[in-house]
């Protein structure tokens, strides 16, 4: 009650309470980004188009998932918001909806890496961004996306993922290129930090707000 | 000349400040509602911080006052409270905020 009121900071104190307290949202993108570790394995077995489809399909499995826990865990601990869209809201909505899938194509992009990634480029270009101008791409996008995301909603380790993700793609292509293809480490490790954040955030929502039975 | 008039309009505008929304737990409570349809009282409880007496009474004098509106419903079979602002509440926080900008305008420099 000490602060200065301001409607935008309770807006985002409002998200964040909804979306980001509980660490469900963090558990979700850890998990892809571990699917994506194990991606190579899975591709190598499957071959390319029904690894993709076993991606998509896990993904929103664990979209499922995530809802029904959200209901079933988060709601009646931190309460029920109907969200009101305002042009603006929407407009916003819209803008993040086209960045991650954005995001997500590069990511698959880099992963599938078909023949016409490698076209012409313009000989003063440097030969480190020549070799790794889709990675480079990716780092840019996640780390745009996700340190608007951390700066728009007030949750500063949204910077942090940006940097471990598009940094692990990066290193991974660095590390394993020209290499049988195999578990991606650095982005497992990317994956793992990303988990232990959102594991550890649902132990704390859970003991900092207990389930209601009743309103008082 | 005319500035400090108008400056001095705006601190004047505070005497007729409304009660019902100038209270800090219950302005909360509509800055909350502002930005939202619609949120359960679980949600208020845990984003104001007040307890469940103190949000349940200063929500009742927000209806009284018809800033709000209240739906008592189930889910399942819990009890769920919806309380949603309604325009003349979110008239009555413009208002404020416009009365408590104006007053409180920082003067410039010299």
């Amino acid at each position: 009650m000490n602060e200065t009121p301001s409607l935008s900071e309770v807006q985002k104190r409002t998200v964040r309470l909804l979306s980001y307290e509980d660490g469900l949202w963090d558990l979700l993108l850890g998990m892809i980004f571990v699917l994506l570790a194990v991606y190579p394995i899975t591709r190598a077995r499957l071959g390319p188009a029904w690894n993709l489809a076993l991606f998509a399909g896990l993904v929103l499995l664990m979209t499922g998932i995530h809802a029904v826990v959200r209901r079933r865990i988060s709601v009646p601990r931190l309460g029920y918001v109907k969200a009101r869209y305002t042009p603006a809201h929407k407009l916003i909505l819209a803008i993040t909806i086209a960045l991650v899938v954005l995001t997500a194509g590069l990511v698959v992009l880099t992963l599938v890496r078909p023949g016409w990634l490698a076209g012409p480029s313009a000989a003063d270009t440097p030969g480190w961004v020549q070799a790794y101008q889709v990675e480079i791409l990716v780092l840019l996008a996640l780390v745009g996306l996700f340190s608007a995301m951390g700066s728009f909603f007030g949750v500063p380790r949204l910077f942090l993922y940006g940097w471990l993700l598009g940094g692990a793609n990066l290193v991974s292509v660095i590390l394993y290129r020209g290499t049988p293809e195999g578990f991606n480490l650095p982005l497992a490790i990317a994956a793992g930090v990303i988990l232990f954040f959102g594991a550890s955030l649902l132990v704390r929502m859970l003991r900092k707000y207990p389930a209601r039975g009743a309103e008082a | 000349m005319g500035k400090d008039r108008r400056q001095g309009e705006g601190v004047r505008d505070l005497g007729g400040v409304d009660r019902v929304v100038h209270e800090p737990a219950r302005l909360m409570i509509l800055m909350y509602l502002y930005g939202v349809k619609e949120a359960d009282a679980l949600f208020l409880l845990n984003a104001t911080e007040l307890t469940w007496g103190n949000l349940s009474s200063h929500v009742s004098k927000l209806e009284e006052a018809g800033y709000v509106e209240v739906d008592k419903g189930f889910v399942g079979k819990k009890p769920r409270t919806m309380i949603r602002l309604t325009s003349a509440g979110r008239k009555a926080v413009d208002a404020y905020r416009h009365t408590m900008q104006s007053a409180l305008k920082r003067p410039k420099a010299g």
